[in-house]
């Protein structure tokens, strides 16, 4: 008996340590080691970081591309309604019990599988000057000029909002028709002798049962669109007045080698993301992680 | 009748808008697919050529000499291999403890791993690359693959899977005589194989389209993934898109051909995945 107990212990350990260790390195020790660092100037060849104080935190907080970045986010929380809008709808669509139908749900989820590098230089390709988008206007004699759909700071932005909203329509789809198909046949059924009619049936049953997946989809999109950063890298490499958090601690750290300042920002973003988990924990309950009992 | 002739109708117009919808989901693609086989005198052309007229493969020729695709995908696939095995082996060992075996500490290991979920850490970027130097991991596939060998995502999917095993297959295993290590290797393991399949195919999708952590992590272009490879290309051959296109093509080719493979983990395995 006792060394049964023995032999669980080694277990719990020989298969704990490795895992843990790793996630003690990569996962715990930067959320301490971020802050710090955002206090100091860190030289990486001498791997040296000196204490400079609030120093950082003033820099970030007088440069302009901190508060273009700041509007940009929340500029993009726009895509949340519109992506989960359009989902929902593409998700009922494709619950209907139609020959083909899977084919079509596989090819809505395309863009969501090829990966955001592929799917931003194809767009990248119909944005541009001379892309199809400019050349179809200009043809149907929408336009006159080509617009500058990229690189004109009052487009450019949007064009990458439209990318991200684009990608993600399937990812939210397949969310959205797992739970569709959760929600018990017998309520349906319940409902339809009761003489309930095809409205009735979804305003009433399917939207209140959709609505912790609607709750999950929800915060899910509202933190991938505040850390949004493919699409402006490939897209417009954060030029055009685009730049995002992400993007700005990026290029702190990896094209200006100011990583202490990149700390200091990236201190600010999470502050953000925090406010935004906890209005989401407090508005919506547990949401994400807990909710799955 | 009436009722019927309605049916039709809604059925029609159902499939309108899947194929409307099929097309606007598919047509960048195709616009890049038709793109890769053009020559330098139709890519202008009004109507829009989708079928090239005199379709070339010479964008193709000039991508492999260009630059070293051969060698970007063996470097992905390294890349993804090393990622998927350490994902799915470490998730499945490390999540067994926490949900089979009794133990002091259990709740609180567990709570422990779940707490990085509830804090935003963007800080990890820079820690991490730092991190990975000390190591001397730069410009190494390990350094690509190490900060996110083990998962969250991972640990929680694979403890699902264990809570699911009958408590009494274990029990009757220990009466017939095995000893603890036998109970996982012989009776819980097998019976979760099938989830570490839909973890390692969430995990190949991840690492096969991860892109800013290679970028910052590798510095030499024969290390590189397709990803990293294809976004250098982009700004390379600003002008000529067609070459980006043939490119982007064969970029896709793979994962597509995976994904055709696996669908059914995608599509259904979100329900047990998600939302169980």
């Amino acid at each position: 008996m006792k060394s049964r107990k023995k032999q669980v212990y080694f277990i719990v350990f020989l298969f704990l340590v490795v895992p843990l260790t790793l996630l003690g390195i990569f996962t715990y020790y930067p959320i301490v080691r971020g802050v710090v660092l955002s206090f100091t100037k860190y030289n990486m060849l001498l791997d040296k970081a000196d204490w400079v104080g609030l120093k950082n935190y003033a820099y970030l907080f007088k440069d302009k591309y901190f508060y273009i970045a700041l509007k940009n986010i929340f500029k993009y929380l726009l895509v949340v309604p519109f992506i989960q809008f359009f989902s929902i709808l593409i998700a009922v669509l494709v619950n209907q019990k139609l020959p083909g139908i899977k084919f079509f749900r596989t090819l809505f989820y395309v863009p969501v599988i090829t990966g955001s590098v592929v799917v931003s230089m194809a767009w990248k390709w119909i944005f541009n000057v001379d892309g199809l988008l400019n050349y179809t206007l200009i043809n149907f004699g929408l336009i006159k000029e080509p617009i500058l759909w990229l690189s004109d700071s009052r487009y450019a932005i949007y064009s990458a909002m439209f990318v991200t909203f684009w990608r993600g329509l399937g990812y939210y789809m397949v969310i959205y028709l797992a739970g569709l198909q959760n929600i018990p046949v017998e309520l349906y059924e319940a409902a339809k002798i009761d003489g309930a009619n095809k409205r009735d049936i979804f305003y009433k049953i399917t939207l209140p049962l959709l609505r912790p997946t609607m709750l999950f989809c929800f915060i899910i999109s509202t933190l991938a669109a505040l850390k949004v950063f493919e699409e402006i890298y490939l897209l417009t490499q954060g030029a055009s007045g685009t730049t995002t958090m992400m993007y700005l601690i990026y290029d702190y750290a990896f094209v200006r080698y100011k990583f202490g300042i990149s700390a200091a920002a990236s201190v600010v973003f999470s502050a953000i993301l925090l406010i935004f988990t906890i209005i989401n924990f407090k508005f919506f309950g547990l949401g994400g992680a807990k909710n799955e009992k | 009748m009436k009722n019927n002739k309605k049916k039709i109708l809604r059925v029609v117009f159902t499939y309108i808008l899947l194929i409307g919808l099929a097309l606007f989901f598919t047509f960048p693609f195709l616009w890049v697919l038709s793109t890769s086989f053009k020559g330098p005198e139709n890519v202008f052309a009004w109507p829009p050529e989708w079928i090239p007229k005199k379709p070339t493969i010479e964008n193709y020729v000039a991508v492999f000499k260009k630059v070293p695709m051969a060698k970007y995908f063996l470097n992905t696939f390294i890349i993804t291999s090393l990622g998927v095995v350490f994902q799915v082996v470490l998730a499945s060992l490390a999540a067994y403890p926490l949900a089979r075996l009794k133990w002091k500490g259990k709740d609180l290991v567990f709570k422990f791993i779940l707490l990085p979920m509830l804090i935003p850490m963007q800080g990890a970027l820079i820690v991490n690359f730092i991190t990975i130097i000390k190591l001397n991991l730069y410009n190494s596939y390990l350094g690509v693959v190490l900060p996110s060998a083990v998962t969250i995502f991972g640990i929680f999917l694979m403890r699902q899977h264990y809570l699911s095993v009958p408590a009494e297959l274990e029990d009757a295993a220990r009466i017939d005589g095995c000893n603890e290590f036998q109970v996982f290797w012989k009776i819980s393991f097998p019976l979760v194989r099938p989830a570490t399949s839909a973890l390692a195919i969430f995990a190949f999708t991840a690492y096969w389209n991860s892109f800013l952590w290679p970028l910052i992590v590798l510095n030499s272009p024969d290390k590189y993934p397709v990803q990293v490879g294809l976004a250098q290309l982009s700004s390379a051959f600003e002008p000529n898109f067609r070459v980006a296109s043939a490119a982007i093509v064969l970029v896709m080719v793979p994962i597509l051909i995976f994904f055709y493979l696996t669908q059914k983990f995608f599509i259904e395995g979100y329900k047990g995945a998600i939302l169980k």
